[in-house]
């Protein structure tokens, strides 16, 4: 049996939120900690597409970033291949950083302006040591032809301040591809672009990983995107996924309260269909101090008191499909309804 | 109830002529309707918005066209006059920023109540009623009115622009992208409010958004921009359904549905148009796999088919092939290498 990919167990990303002067130097007033990823577990198969969802704040990017250990983390361990990845000498040894790739949301700000695009897609063969000058010259026109910037003469020289914003996230995307990795994580890689544009550069994407095996983790708050894009999605609330499974399946028939929320708030293209609304009290609480049990509950429509006592686990709820919610808990629901 | 004739917005640039942001555009809006223009950036939407609002940057100006609002051609109107009889208390305007709309020095209420108290003889105590009236209305707890706008969350702060748009109880509301930085659930509890309130107090709203499915869940009728033009307006409905303006066509191609399955997404290939120097012809020539040599000289006029749907495309005629074609990939991915061949083929 292979590994996975990527195989996030039980990651927790905490940030100091109120450290001062007075804290820091005295040790006065006891630090807190937002919470931004609390505890998230999930695999990503070879060549699979994996999505994490959420509103803002869920801590999808903060998971992303820890998970490449941009972030290092708090707790919890990432496998890349089978391999702990936790140790920076494991990480070395496996070429991590040309396996794993990433390809950020704003390409008017991830590209360095005074970098030609030549130079841009280049860099990272250069940081790397790999090939000769020739063969990554080859290399580079090759990627930005890949990406369909053709031809690649036409392109190379210029200056990201003169391509469009779908241009340049070709170039970000042929930045990541040059080194031929195996993982890619790409965060809202088309929600600054228009729609026109969206398309192909999903296409690409979904093109780019087909032909080269990439496993790409998708973040996005837009769940029609990622249901497009993605094999399977994790919907994510405070920290924590609440959801996990098949992403036709997750969101057409969505199991936990809030998802269900989040699919019945997502308009529809079809002006004669009538969503199923689910109303959503209050806003997202705040991320320091968590309510006790369900994070979910004081918003929930469906919570009951049994949801405040404890966090409930994630529980099997159909074909590959989990949700963190108690309605799913046989025993519970039988003692309530008794 | 507004009516535009043939309206023109133009922004000078230094030295290098004019930019034709807007380029002709002859539209009206109904009372208690609501009204999509949707496009992609650069398509002339927010332009169009705010010149009928007189809110154009300094370089910004209309030369031609007329913009009748209840029988008054705004465009005559001197500054002092649209300041003082239409800005607010007819027209008002949801920006898409709501947290740069607001003054980060002045509460939220105390703004609500200049505005208020700027246009009508009230006393304070009286604005600030209303101001709470209207916070509650809104759904955000009447107590947080002395707050100051960096004290909101994004959707509080939208929400609360609503509240300054609705205060004077205006006949035509501007929204512009109200919901585009907000997340799904915000998105959809504001533009219920919204819906919910424009119905209340019977006036109008044009939505600027290019999310077409904001559009279709909403406005009851949609206008499509392109290049500085309303390509195709008509009612819900019918843009959605059915579509003649290729371009249209392409925008429903490239969204994801979250109710489809297996949906394949095709993007318009190209760039929107040099509105600097518009060339002759039909702007979408370019980009459109049905252009015709006609479609590339002469630029196409307005054309009624059935019930208010409006379209300006010269093959407008053929919805059942262009439709049909639209839907296959290769259309449009032909066009990326050979655009005149494909016209050509399509002449056959």
């Amino acid at each position: 049996m292979t590994s996975p990919k990527i195989e996030v167990d039980d990651l927790k990303k905490h940030f100091k939120s109120n450290e001062d002067m007075f804290t820091r130097l005295f040790g006065w007033g006891e630090i807190e900690y937002v919470k931004a990823v609390d505890g998230v577990s999930f695999e990503i198969e070879e060549g699979e597409s994996f999505g994490l969802a959420g509103e803002s704040g869920c801590g999808k990017t903060t998971c992303g970033k820890s998970l490449l250990h941009l972030h290092e983390p708090t707790s919890g361990t990432v496998s890349f291949d089978g391999r702990e990845i936790t140790d920076p000498a494991v990480r070395d040894e496996m070429n991590f950083r040309t396996e794993a790739q990433i390809i950020q949301q704003n390409p008017y700000e991830s590209i360095n302006p005074r970098y030609r695009v030549f130079d841009w897609v280049k860099e990272p063969l250069d940081v790397h040591d790999i090939g000769s000058e020739e063969e990554r010259e080859t290399r580079v026109i090759e990627t930005i032809e890949s990406v369909g910037l053709n031809p690649a003469e036409a392109y190379m020289h210029e200056y990201p301040s003169e391509l469009s914003g779908g241009e340049r996230q070709r170039v970000s995307i042929a930045r990541a591809i040059i080194l031929e990795p195996s993982f890619i994580l790409a965060d809202e890689p088309a929600s600054m672009l228009d729609v026109s544009v969206r398309a192909s550069i999903l296409d690409l994407l979904d093109r780019l990983q087909d032909e080269l095996n990439i496993s790409i983790l998708y973040i996005s708050h837009d769940l029609s995107l990622l249901k497009h894009m993605c094999d399977r999605i994790g919907i994510m609330y405070l920290g924590k996924l609440v959801e996990v499974g098949p992403a036709t399946q997750v969101i057409n028939d969505p199991q936990h309260p809030y998802t269900k929320a989040l699919v019945g708030s997502t308009p529809t293209i079809d002006p004669d269909d009538e969503r199923e609304a689910v109303e959503l009290k209050g806003d997202i609480p705040d991320p320091v101090n968590l309510p006790p049990g369900c994070r979910f509950a004081p918003r929930c429509p469906e919570a009951t008191d049994e949801c405040t006592v404890e966090e409930p686990p994630m529980y099997e709820t159909g074909d590959d499909q989990q949700a963190r919610c108690i309605l799913y808990d046989e025993e519970q629901m039988q003692t309530i309804r008794e | 109830m507004l009516e535009l004739t043939d309206v023109h917005v133009e922004y000078e640039m230094e030295g290098d002529g004019s930019v034709h942001a807007v380029n002709g555009v002859s539209i009206s809006l109904e009372e208690n309707k609501i009204l999509g223009l949707i496009g992609e950036s650069g398509s002339g939407k927010s332009t169009l918005a705010k010149a009928i609002i007189r809110l154009l940057a300094k370089n910004g100006h209309v030369p031609e066209g007329a913009i009748e609002y209840k029988e008054t051609d705004l465009t005559e109107l001197s500054d002092r006059e649209f300041r003082t009889e239409i800005r607010w208390d007819e027209i008002s305007m949801v920006p898409q920023n709501a947290m740069n709309g607001f003054d980060p020095v002045y509460t939220v209420g105390n703004q609500i109540v200049q505005a208020i108290r700027t246009h009508e003889d009230v006393s304070k105590g009286e604005a600030r009623e209303r101001a709470r009236a209207l916070f509650e209305q809104l759904g955000i707890d009447p107590g947080r009115i002395d707050d100051y706008p960096h004290q909101f969350s994004g959707g509080m702060a939208q929400r609360a622009m609503i509240a300054l748009a609705l205060a004077l109880d205006p006949s035509l509301i501007i929204a512009d992208e109200p919901t585009t930085a907000l997340d799904v659930v915000i998105q959809d509890r504001i533009l219920q409010t919204l819906r919910d309130l424009q119905q209340e107090i019977e006036s109008s709203v044009i939505l600027i958004t290019h999310d077409i499915s904001v559009v279709s869940d909403i406005c009851d009728e949609i206008a499509v921009m392109y290049g500085g033009r309303v390509v195709e307006h008509a009612d819900v409905e019918t843009i959605i359904k059915e579509p003649r303006h290729p371009y249209t066509l392409g925008l429903r191609n490239a969204f994801p549905d979250i109710e489809e399955d297996d949906q394949d997404l095709i993007s318009i290939p190209g760039t929107p148009p040099d509105l600097v120097e518009p060339p002759e012809g039909c702007g979408f020539a370019p980009r459109c796999p049905f252009a015709t040599d006609e479609c590339w000289d002469v630029t196409p006029e307005p054309e009624e088919y059935g019930d208010g749907h409006v379209v300006e495309c010269h093959r407008a005629d053929e919805q059942e092939l262009l439709t049909e074609e639209a839907k296959r990939k290769e259309t449009w991915m032909d066009l990326e290498t050979e655009p005149q061949q494909v016209a050509e083929e399509a002449d056959d």
